[in-house]
């Protein structure tokens, strides 16, 4: 697992960056590119945790022999 | 990592998630997920000493030297159908949560009948007659 704490304050940063931009993009009325940032946002995110639960199951896989 | 690592992540983690749940709740649970993932798996490595303690002791059982991966399956079942029920949950999905926590119970049942099976066989031997 790299450092660990920076994960979550990327992921935080992501989302407050998507939150921003979107209500930015909203006011100036292009409703349908904020909804794409917060998509991009999302799945920017998701990769990080799938990778994360990917290395915490193989963790899990090899310690319990399950 | 020692204690005072894992209450300054779940902390952060805590007010973080606190933080984003106003403008876009989803982002709330992705920090939330991020952090229980880090502070499982750290504490995860605590185990690695007592799991070598306990198979060292292994070799001079007599009885139970067979049943000690079944307890360590059970202990992984348990550990995973928590942190996914409380991960459900915390995200809003009751049901899920409930659901996974169920199968999780099922799954230890299913995996102790063979140690059940076995002390009742060894209690039987036991009684004459």
């Amino acid at each position: 697992m790299s450092i660990d704490i920076d994960i979550i304050f990327k992921i935080a940063a992501i989302g407050i960056v998507v939150a921003v931009l979107s209500q930015v993009l909203i006011r100036a009325g292009r409703e349908d590119q904020a909804m794409m940032t917060t998509l991009a946002g999302i799945i920017v995110v998701l990769m990080i945790i799938i990778e994360m639960i990917d290395s915490f199951f193989e963790t899990v896989k090899t310690m319990f022999q399950l | 990592m020692d204690m005072f690592q894992i209450a300054a992540l779940g902390l952060t983690g805590a007010v973080l998630a606190a933080l984003l749940r106003q403008e876009k709740r989803e982002f709330a649970i992705y920090v939330a997920l991020a952090v229980v993932l880090l502070i499982l798996s750290q504490s995860l490595h605590q185990l690695l000493g007592v799991f070598d303690f306990l198979s060292s002791w292994q070799t001079r059982l007599s009885y139970g030297r067979v049943y000690l991966p079944v307890i360590l399956k059970i202990l992984g079942v348990a550990y995973l159908a928590d942190f996914v029920a409380q991960v459900c949950k915390d995200a809003g999905e009751g049901a899920i949560g409930a659901k996974v926590e169920l199968a999780g119970k099922v799954m230890i049942f299913y995996l102790a009948t063979p140690v059940m099976a076995s002390v009742l066989e060894l209690i039987e031997n036991m009684i004459p007659g």
